[in-house]
């Protein structure tokens, strides 16, 4: 069954690339317009043989996981605070599913009057794109606890700290990891979006940089690296997580 | 040709301009050599020419007097700002930078190049966001005498000839093709400005002040005018040794794909350049 799918998979990769050679092949458009696959490969060993590529996707990489954490950590907070203050929720909490609405890369006007062009500025884009979908999926867990749990918890002395630690926050957690695989998606095109913007290092300055001199190539190149690092951090990282949760909290 | 009706566009940069013309948007076009270098090559050697030359140096080195840049040394660590990515000031920057050792942070060095639009750059620069700045006149001069900025040294002194090309005449091959009467036309009608500017510099400097006044909404003040002026000469040489030199650097930094390059045919054949040709050699 497995088997069969990786040959699907493998047969359909291979008949993408074909038919993009294919049109490349006819062409309709010229190569400044559209490359050929194999150009756009070049592009990648090109941009991987300078170091470019491996610099701009550390920087990308490093910028996410910091405002990824913010924005992890602030969620958990602002979430279990609106579960459980009621006051909160009716106040903060509807200013939270308006936010939520705002695409991250609508802060960046923001973000480069406050912080100018430094890391700071793409990090906090980042972590804004995330922040709330953490903090909405850590409200319903924590919101779709049973109650039982949390009175018996309380009746045997748990208070403060330890209910939000010992009690709360495992009882929520097969929603929160929901939240922070969202959170994982909103904050990388986060990152991407803002360093196109910013154009300052990263995978979207180079990007920038690809359509700054009409490399329409590279362009593509960076594109497919943004993708299948989607796919490896999501397949690798947040599944994983997913599935260990999911069976050990008998979900599944 | 007479009733040929002349639209203008003015655009912020140069690979704007380039954009544009593969877009037949824009017939001739006044550009840095970088975009004109690039446009040339990335049509495959067969959309845009070079036609004569129209401006040559006028590009300085500015550094914020708090940066403490003395020499080429101290850039290490240090946030360079220069117009967008591909253009003729950010080749000489990137350039300069490998010359003396350095790298920008992207290729995983230490100098931080921004590429900021004109005005970005002044408004970093008076924050003192930037240490530094590689721009071209009026904006040099006035970092200079609006910032406090120190000019640390025009680009032209680190050219062999102290000079180079620092905007030239480009023209769509096609529209060169079909309308040869035009642009010689135009061509007259270049040579003869040029000719004006250099014999009337100050009411060339009162238009020029009055251009901005009206597109831009602001005027300059005439001590920046003046020192701006004084950099830069306006002529229809080409430095055609420098267009070459400027491909081989831009090709050194990365900007020209991994092929080589071929300049052929990037000179429109007329009589101007045959004319300098002959000259230089």
């Amino acid at each position: 069954m497995k088997k069969n799918h990786t040959w699907k998979r493998i047969v359909f990769y291979i008949a993408l690339v074909a038919v993009w050679q294919a049109f490349d092949s006819a062409n309709i458009w010229p190569d400044q317009v559209f490359p050929s696959p194999l150009e756009v490969g070049e592009d990648l060993v090109y941009s991987a043989a300078d170091g470019s590529l491996f610099f701009g996707i550390g920087t990308s990489m490093w910028r996410l996981i910091v405002g990824l954490a913010i924005a992890i950590g602030g969620g958990m907070v602002l979430g279990i605070f609106m579960a459980r203050v009621e006051t909160i929720n009716q106040t903060i909490g509807s200013l939270v599913l308006g936010l939520q609405s705002i695409p991250s890369v609508a802060w960046v006007p923001l973000a480069i009057i406050w912080f100018g062009l430094t890391d700071a500025g793409i990090i906090f884009v980042t972590a804004m794109g995330a922040l709330f979908a953490v903090t909405i999926n850590t409200y319903s867990g924590v919101k779709n606890i049973d109650p039982n749990f949390i009175a018996a918890a309380r009746n045997m002395g748990a208070k403060g700290e330890q209910l939000i630690t010992s009690v709360l926050i495992p009882a929520a957690f097969p929603y929160m990891i929901s939240g922070f695989k969202q959170g994982w998606a909103f904050a990388w095109r986060g990152v991407i979006g803002a360093e196109l913007l910013f154009s300052f290092l990263g995978l979207g300055f180079l990007l920038n940089v690809g359509r700054q001199l009409s490399d329409v190539s590279q362009v593509i190149a960076i594109m497919i690296v943004v993708m299948a690092i989607g796919i490896l951090i999501d397949g690798f990282v947040f599944r994983r997580i997913e599935n260990t949760v999911m069976s050990r909290w008998g979900l599944r | 040709m007479e009733g040929t009706e002349i639209e203008t566009r003015l655009f912020d940069s140069g690979p704007q301009v380039i954009e544009s013309m593969f877009a037949n948007s824009v017939d001739i076009a006044y550009v840095g050599p970088g975009p004109a270098i690039n446009g040339f090559l990335q049509s495959k050697n067969n959309e845009i020419q070079i036609i004569s030359g129209a401006a040559s140096s006028g590009v300085s080195f500015v550094v914020n007097p708090g940066s403490q840049i003395k020499t080429a040394e101290d850039l290490d660590g240090k946030r360079i700002a220069a117009p967008l990515i591909g253009n003729t000031q950010d080749i000489s920057l990137r350039n300069y930078l490998y010359e003396n050792g350095l790298k920008p942070a992207d290729k995983g060095g230490s100098v931080y190049v921004f590429n900021l639009e004109n005005p970005e750059i002044y408004t970093l620069f008076a924050k003192d966001d930037i240490d530094g700045a590689w721009v071209p006149e009026p904006w040099a001069t006035i970092l200079v005498l609006e910032l406090g900025g120190v000019r640390l040294f025009n680009e032209e002194d680190l050219w062999p000839q102290k000079q180079f090309a620092s905007v030239v005449l480009i023209a769509r091959n096609d529209y060169i093709k079909n309308h040869p009467e035009i642009v010689s036309k135009w061509l007259d009608a270049h040579t003869e400005t040029v000719n004006w500017i250099n014999q009337n510099p100050d009411k060339s400097k009162v238009i020029f002040n009055q251009f901005l006044k009206n597109t831009l909404g602001k005027s300059l003040k005439d001590e920046i005018i003046n020192e701006a002026f004084s950099h830069i000469q306006i002529t229809t040489d080409p430095s055609i040794d420098s267009i070459y030199i400027f491909a081989e650097r831009a090709y050194s930094v990365g900007y020209l794909g991994r092929h080589g390059y071929n300049l052929d045919g990037i000179f429109h054949d007329t009589k101007l350049v045959k004319a300098l040709l002959e000259n230089e050699t």
